[in-house]
């Protein structure tokens, strides 16, 4: 008799079991109507399929900025501060927060919640619901920056020229563009005008946009001898792709799908895209699908070209051809001749997961180096012989800035994220390419007190490179001051980083840079005063110096002003003389110069495309 | 069946004396049992302490070999690994104080529960921790296929005990 209720309670436990594994979570596609979906198909299983068998890459990714770079907003989420309320253009935007709900409400109506988040390392940016049908969403006209924890202007952390923030852009821009590469496998399905029902296997760049779709490798590793007997073969397991057994190209193209300017191929490719996200496949060739903008067809049309939109090179390139803009390094290392005539991949120097514990996970994460890659070792692995004669190779002290590998082969020259970025084309400094480009050298970026005449000279001393032909100006004055003065605003904006970064002021001194800076706070382009204001809080007796770069033009240049005075009557600050730095024998500023030389500023405008 | 009912039906004229004679042989087997287990269960206890401490101790100072995410099927494996030891030593114990004061089986069925009992408590956590040593991601090493061998020793071993425990000692 007491069988009766074991077996009774055997089968309640038995169907609890059953309809818990089998039921599994309510689909996002019926319970979120106001936002893109997580719609897993196409062999698209998820992250968390990888965990079980996977746990330590799976941590590392997760902990990673890729994971995070769209977010579905929770407390744990959002960085940016939900209260109050922020003003631009004579809109007044409310924020708020109820617990993980985020709403914002414009010019007085009603709140619109915050649906998605970009980004997690510098700044974040916020999505709202869609307006209208379907899931398009808008984006809010503000930026959070998590090192100043601030809003600014959505306008301002980018470097464009000045205009109004305007509203919240109703265009559809993450559906469109930002899910390409912010979201694994992502679908715009435009259903209608101005309707779409955007779909993406999963938020944030998963494991999936590396290594493939993921339900074959999972399904055919639930079998334990499978899993063994894959341990002990050498050759790579067909399910899935591991992007470091690829060969260098193929590997890297694996990053160049995100990390690249490029276009469709063809109006079919896009329409597929559209509805089915995209055909590349990591392991396989990026060019069947896209075109990607090399230094051959810088400014020419290509007969393989879609009829979309044409690559604008300004928005991205120097005008040889030389990425400029941050988040498209394959197009810089496709250039490089360790690429061309070597293996050099992407994976050469980055590793997208690492071991060890919490903070030496979080210092991963910033950049992703592998382990050993932040000095000269990343080079030296194929250039070995130059490490036994770095000082002969370099003529710097081997353990001084000048001999580190990345500094004069990837030097800082491209922009994104409201700060210098070291450049993916590996080259050689090359004065007659800033002469022929304005794109700073390797030299002068360090040396910011020296002309281009002193690097010409060196260059050809020490490596035999034919010094350029050089005007007035470049041989009296510090490519620094010519830059900064006259430069067009991407040069302004690397030279304002650069008055900032450890190395340069090591090599220049530091008391003579805070006119040039000064210079720079009243800059047109707020991105360019950001980091002008930013380099001259790392200036001697200006560390607590009150400045705003969204403050008035007035505010701006009273604040120039400023420092102008502060350093003129601190001379134990100056300390240099040389007219390269516009200095009279007596140590003041020539001011007369100095502003005949910004009446001459490239005023074109420039518009860099992170 | 036990011996003594054995004897009984063979009718065996020198049955009582034998029986006697059985019965004292029985005894001291199951007190060698006994001692063997009580022997083998503290040591079993002493040894899986000490593997917890120095479990403890890779807790305590951190170390990333033992800790670190990436290494959480070998914490696994060894936290398992010293549970089952522990457990089992415990085990050897309960089985000893069982033979001696409440064994209902032959001395064969004795003898084979003991020595299940005894590879349990060695193949069991040994499997666990020596899979540990190398993992392969979320799979343990090729030691773990030990643990399922043991894990058939332990159930007989309890099977068996369980079956010839004399209902009222």
């Amino acid at each position: 008799m007491r069988v009766v209720p074991a077996l009774a309670l055997a089968l309640s436990v038995a169907v609890a079991v059953a309809v818990v594994a089998f039921a599994g979570p309510v689909p996002e596609r019926a319970a979120v109507t106001n936002r893109p979906i997580s719609v897993k198909s196409g062999g698209y299983i998820g992250s968390e399929s990888c965990q079980a068998c996977h746990p330590g890459n799976y941590h590392s990714w997760h902990e990673s900025f890729h994971r995070t770079m769209t977010q579905v907003p929770n407390r744990h989420t959002v960085t940016g501060t939900f209260e109050g309320s922020l003003t631009s253009d004579g809109l007044e935007y409310r924020l708020h927060q109820d617990g993980d709900r985020f709403t914002v409400s414009v010019a007085g109506g009603e709140p619109r919640q915050v649906v998605l988040s970009t980004g997690s390392h510098h700044m974040q940016a916020y999505w709202l619901a869609p307006s209208g049908p379907g899931r398009r969403l808008g984006l809010l006209p503000f930026i959070f920056l998590h090192e100043e924890q601030r809003w600014v202007p959505r306008v301002a952390a980018f470097l464009q020229p000045p205009r109004h923030n305007g509203g919240v852009d109703e265009s559809g821009m993450w559906n469109a563009n930002c899910e390409r590469c912010h979201a694994t496998q992502g679908r715009p399905r435009v259903t209608a005008p101005d309707v779409m029902d955007t779909q993406v296997a999963e938020f944030g760049i998963a494991c999936e946009a590396c290594h493939g779709p993921g339900e074959e490798h999972v399904s055919l590793h639930r079998n334990p001898w499978r899993r063994y007997l894959q341990r002990t073969d050498d050759e790579p397991d067909p399910s899935i792709v591991n992007p470091r057994r690829l060969p260098h190209d193929l590997a890297s193209e694996t990053c160049g799908q995100c990390h690249s300017v490029w276009i469709f191929n063809s109006d079919q490719t896009a329409e597929n895209w559209n509805e089915h996200g995209f055909s590349f496949r990591p392991g396989g060739d990026l060019s069947k699908t896209r075109f990607i903008q090399r230094r051959d067809h810088m400014g020419e049309g290509d007969p393989e070209r879609s009829s979309q939109q044409a690559v604008t090179p300004d928005y991205w390139f120097w005008s040889d051809g030389m990425i400029r803009v941050s988040g498209r390094e394959f197009n810089g290392l496709i250039e490089s001749p360790c690429y061309q005539k070597g293996e050099l991949s992407c994976l050469s120097c980055h590793s997208m997961h690492t071991r060890g514990d919490a903070s030496a996970i979080a210092k991963w994460a910033d950049d992703q180096l592998a382990p050993g890659m932040h000095g000269d070792q990343a080079c030296l692995q194929c250039h070995d012989s130059i490490g036994s004669r770095l000082a002969e190779h370099t003529h710097h002290a081997p353990a001084s800035d000048g001999s580190r590998c990345y500094n004069c082969h990837m030097t800082y020259t491209t922009f994104g994220l409201l700060k210098a970025i070291r450049s993916h084309e590996i080259s050689t400094p090359d004065v007659a390419a800033s002469l022929a480009t304005g794109r700073p050298n390797a030299c002068n970026q360090c040396h910011l007190d020296k002309t281009l005449g002193w690097s010409a000279e060196h260059l050809a001393q020490w490596y035999g490179i034919a010094a350029p032909e050089l005007g007035e100006l470049e041989r009296s004055l510090a490519a620094s001051v010519l830059w900064t003065l006259r430069g067009d605003a991407g040069q302004r904006a690397l030279m304002a980083w650069s008055f900032g970064w450890q190395p340069a002021q090591r090599a220049s001194g530091e008391g003579w840079m805070a006119p040039f800076v000064a210079v720079l706070l009243d800059d047109p382009y707020d991105a360019v005063r950001f980091m002008a204001g930013r380099s001259l809080r790392s200036l001697p007796g200006f560390k607590n110096y009150p400045y705003d770069f969204l403050a008035s033009r007035e505010r701006r240049m009273t604040a120039r002003d400023g420092v102008l005075k502060l350093w003129g009557e601190r001379g134990n600050l100056r300390g240099r003389t040389e007219s390269a730095l516009l200095m009279e024998p007596g140590g003041a500023l020539r001011l007369d110069e100095l502003n005949r030389l910004i009446q001459q500023r490239d005023n074109r405008p420039v518009m860099l495309l992170e | 069946m036990n011996s003594r009912s054995t004897a009984k039906r063979d009718g065996d004229p020198a049955g009582p004396a034998k029986s006697e004679a059985d019965a004292g042989s029985n005894q001291t087997e199951r007190a060698v049992c006994a001692r063997r287990h009580f022997r083998f269960g503290w040591w079993s206890l002493l040894s899986f302490l000490s593997v917890g401490m120095v479990l403890e101790s890779l807790h305590g100072f951190k170390v990333g070999w033992y800790l670190d995410v990436s290494n959480e099927t070998r914490r696994l494996l060894w936290t398992l690994g010293h549970a089952h030891g522990t457990l089992i030593g415990m085990l050897q114990i309960a089985f000893a104080v069982t033979v001696n004061a409440a064994w209902g089986g032959t001395s064969r069925s004795m003898k084979l529960a003991s020595n299940c009992l005894v590879a349990a408590g060695i193949v069991l956590p040994g499997g666990f921790l020596v899979a540990g040593v190398v993992v392969y991601d979320g799979d343990p090493g090729p030691a773990i296929l030990l643990v399922p061998l043991g894990a058939l020793l332990l159930f007989v071993g309890v099977l068996l005990t369980a079956w010839r425990r004399q209902a009222t000692p």
